[in-house]
């Protein structure tokens, strides 16, 4: 699909969320609560078929933490960005996707540990690179002790 | 008087438990410093649990303090074998979202420069690859021939392996005089030693029997598990990023993906392998 027929695809499969054109790519921003089953819907639906997850990240906002899923489906070769914002800043909780994509599994163990965001019902969240002891690096108040450098 | 028994040996009753063994982080095969916390019984193995991070160091964090063409010099630390590609994906970032065009010989040198890396770093592969199955030699020939690309490079832009040489809006340097040559003759020299490296380890019947029907990666998995690059189209999962999101000159290169359906480690081996002849095509143009 390109771009224009995925737009209009989304927008009507999924009433709840909100899809926009974004620069590059498709963006969909769903509701925390609905993330699980948007990601089944995204994966399953046979015109859409989305089943590579190429990047998850997290970013810092002030307000929420943010979950940016890009996804491709290998069959049609188009691409979707989509983001859910948490609830919670501090104490930032959403549910996995990690039965839906597997890889998602380790992306979300690093975002857990370099921003701590709490996935719900993973099988296996414990931090990637860092042991229990430390901050979230990535958080945009951790204060680094050792940096020389300050912007 | 003591009775004796017969004893019977056979090999398929032999009853082992379950162990584990703890593999690396500084094992000679975990290249890049990989602890793997192995469950095994007898020969094989039941469960892998990998511990990563052993050499994160941080560039995330460090590249918040820093400009965009400081952040060049952290990102060829990433991958030394693919330092070039990493510099410019950041350089492409940058440009992007400053909305900046680079000049069209920018393209090209930039697209030479890559591939020139992936073959060096093939190479590399190769070389260790042997290596890590006993045959040391291999180790000689593919370093032997990896130099007069780290040499090419050197005189281009003072570098061997971290290059630094992608810059947001361009090059850091013209192509030295002797660039165009120096390839030129290294592609005709090396095309010569490609039959070599085959007559040395992809015949040989050890080589064979270890990587032939192992480690198969179905489709499914390479796709779930986001396996990319030739491992991935080595279990025909369509992924070359050159081909579907096309960066720098690429849409200008002719050049055909290699895909492969069977998925075990002789396939990747052998398409890697098919991945060099292809860059002396990419090259040639």
């Amino acid at each position: 699909m390109t771009n224009e027929e995925l737009l209009a695809c989304l927008t009507g499969e999924f009433s709840k969320a909100e899809v926009k054109p974004g620069k590059q790519y498709v963006e969909i921003m769903v509701n925390a609560a609905d993330l699980h089953e948007t990601s089944v819907q995204l994966k399953n639906t046979p015109a859409l078929s989305f089943d590579y997850l190429f990047c998850l990240s997290g970013v810092d906002f002030p307000e929420s933490m943010q979950i940016v899923y890009h996804l491709e489906s290998t069959h049609h070769r188009h691409i979707v960005v989509m983001k859910v914002n948490t609830a919670d800043r501090l104490d930032p909780k959403v549910d996995t996707v990690s039965d839906v994509w597997q890889t998602a599994k380790y992306h979300e163990r690093e975002v857990y540990d370099l921003l701590g965001v709490k996935f719900n019902n993973h099988t296996d969240l414990r931090r990637l690179f860092l042991d229990d002891t430390w901050g979230f690096p990535l958080r945009k108040d951790y204060k680094d002790e050792v940096r020389i450098v300050e912007r | 008087m003591s009775e004796t028994k017969e004893i019977i040996i056979s090999t398929d009753k032999i009853h082992t438990d379950q162990y584990l063994v703890n593999m690396g982080p500084q094992h000679p095969s975990t290249h890049g410093v990989l602890r793997l916390l192995v469950r095994l019984e007898g020969e094989i193995v039941h469960h892998i649990q990998p511990h990563v991070g052993y050499i994160h160091s941080g560039i995330e964090k460090m590249c918040e303090a820093l400009s965009y063409p400081q952040i060049i010099h952290l990102t060829d630390r990433m991958d030394y074998l693919s330092a070039h590609m990493n510099n410019e994906a950041v350089c492409l970032c940058v440009e992007n979202a400053l909305q900046v065009e680079v000049p069209e010989r920018v393209k090209y040198i930039r697209t030479i420069m890559d591939e020139l890396t992936r073959l060096q770093s093939h190479q590399l592969w190769w070389c260790v690859m042997g290596m890590d199955l006993g045959a040391l030699t291999t180790f000689f020939y593919g370093l032997r021939d990896r130099e007069h690309i780290l040499d090419i490079f050197e005189e281009t832009c003072g570098a061997r392996m971290t290059l630094n040489y992608s810059l947001p809006g361009g090059v850091m340097f013209d192509i030295h005089p002797n660039f165009q040559k120096r390839v030129k003759d290294f592609i005709k020299e090396f095309r010569k030693k490609l039959p070599e490296y085959d007559q040395l380890l992809t015949g040989n019947v050890i080589f064979q029997e270890r990587t032939n029907d192992i480690g198969y990666l179905s489709l499914e998995d390479a796709i779930a598990w986001g396996v990319t690059g030739p491992s991935g189209r080595a279990s025909g999962f369509s992924c070359d990023v050159r081909k579907h999101q096309p960066y720098s000159a690429y849409p200008l290169v002719d050049f055909q993906e290699k895909l492969d359906t069977k998925g075990d480690s002789f396939t990747r081996y052998r398409l890697r392998m098919r991945r060099c002849k292809n860059h002396f095509a990419s090259l040639n143009n």
